[in-house]
């Protein structure tokens, strides 16, 4: 999968993913795995899968991050391909995911249904319109990368 | 008192063995289409049964994915929260049948079940 930056501006919005995934109460990993905190082995899973946990996502991000930043540099910053092969395409999706599930948790963009961009801050507006780009990237990842 | 161990043993037997299940919640971000390729590819399942999992999930806020031994569930949480999936497991009921027949009639003779007979 490819997508055009058209400009330095485009490359700014794709490097919002990581600092957006990173944006959430606490690591995504501690997240994920609070739920087995009230259970019997509930210090056997914080020892051993959530270190594995933060090591994958943490990957994720890095993986990402790399990507974004060579391909801007191949274009000097200006216009130029993005391309997301499919060894990559989890990579970049549980990124995107990420992104997302730490948006929504500081935004609540789910709160009101249906969401109105128009009533919201202009930061939570500007979380949503980032939100929506990348339920996009990971929908056409799903349908033409990882499903293929 | 032969038959009071052998019931003992069957019940501690009956709680060690209890299958756990494996419970996949909702959430607001992932796709559909994405928990469905995680069920395929985590345990294997064809895509409607995956789908008809996935729709659990959606609409009734949680679905038991898997039920079985425990170490094998927590190997499939860790799975699925490896894929950002919010998941947790929990004994599984055990579901009691009525007795058979035969069963009874090898109560009433002084071998224990751990069942009851009406």
């Amino acid at each position: 999968m490819r997508i055009d930056a058209a400009g330095p501006r485009d490359w700014d919005v794709l490097r919002m993913i990581v600092p957006d995934a990173l944006s959430g109460h606490g690591h995504l990993a501690e997240r994920i795995a609070a739920p087995m905190a009230g259970g019997e082995d509930a210090e056997d899973w914080h020892e051993l899968v959530v270190p594995e946990l933060r090591s994958l996502f943490d990957s994720q991000l890095g993986a990402v991050a790399h990507a974004i930043e060579q391909a801007a540099s191949a274009a000097g910053n200006g216009s130029g391909p993005l391309t997301i092969d499919r060894d990559s395409a989890e990579a970049w999706y549980g990124a995107l995911n990420q992104a997302r599930l730490a948006l929504e948790q500081r935004h609540r963009l789910h709160e009101d249904e249906p969401p109105d961009p128009g009533q919201m801050s202009p930061t939570r507006r500007s979380a949503w319109f980032r939100g929506q780009f990348y339920l996009v990237i990971q929908g056409l990842l799903l349908d033409h990368v990882m499903n293929r | 008192m032969a038959g009071v161990r052998t019931e003992t043993e069957t019940r501690d037997a009956t709680l060690l063995a209890a299958p756990w299940n494996v419970v996949v919640h909702d959430d607001p971000v992932n796709l559909m289409g994405y928990v469905t390729w995680v069920f395929m590819r985590v345990f294997g399942y064809p895509e409607p049964r995956a789908a008809k999992l996935m729709m659990e999930v959606h609409t009734r806020g949680r679905s038991i994915v898997w039920t079985g031994e425990r170490e094998k569930a927590e190997f499939y949480v860790q799975q699925l929260q490896s894929h950002q999936l919010q998941t947790t497991m929990e004994k599984a009921e055990l579901r009691s049948r009525p007795p058979s027949t035969a069963a009874c009639a090898s109560m009433r003779r002084g071998r224990a079940t751990g069942m009851s007979c009406a």
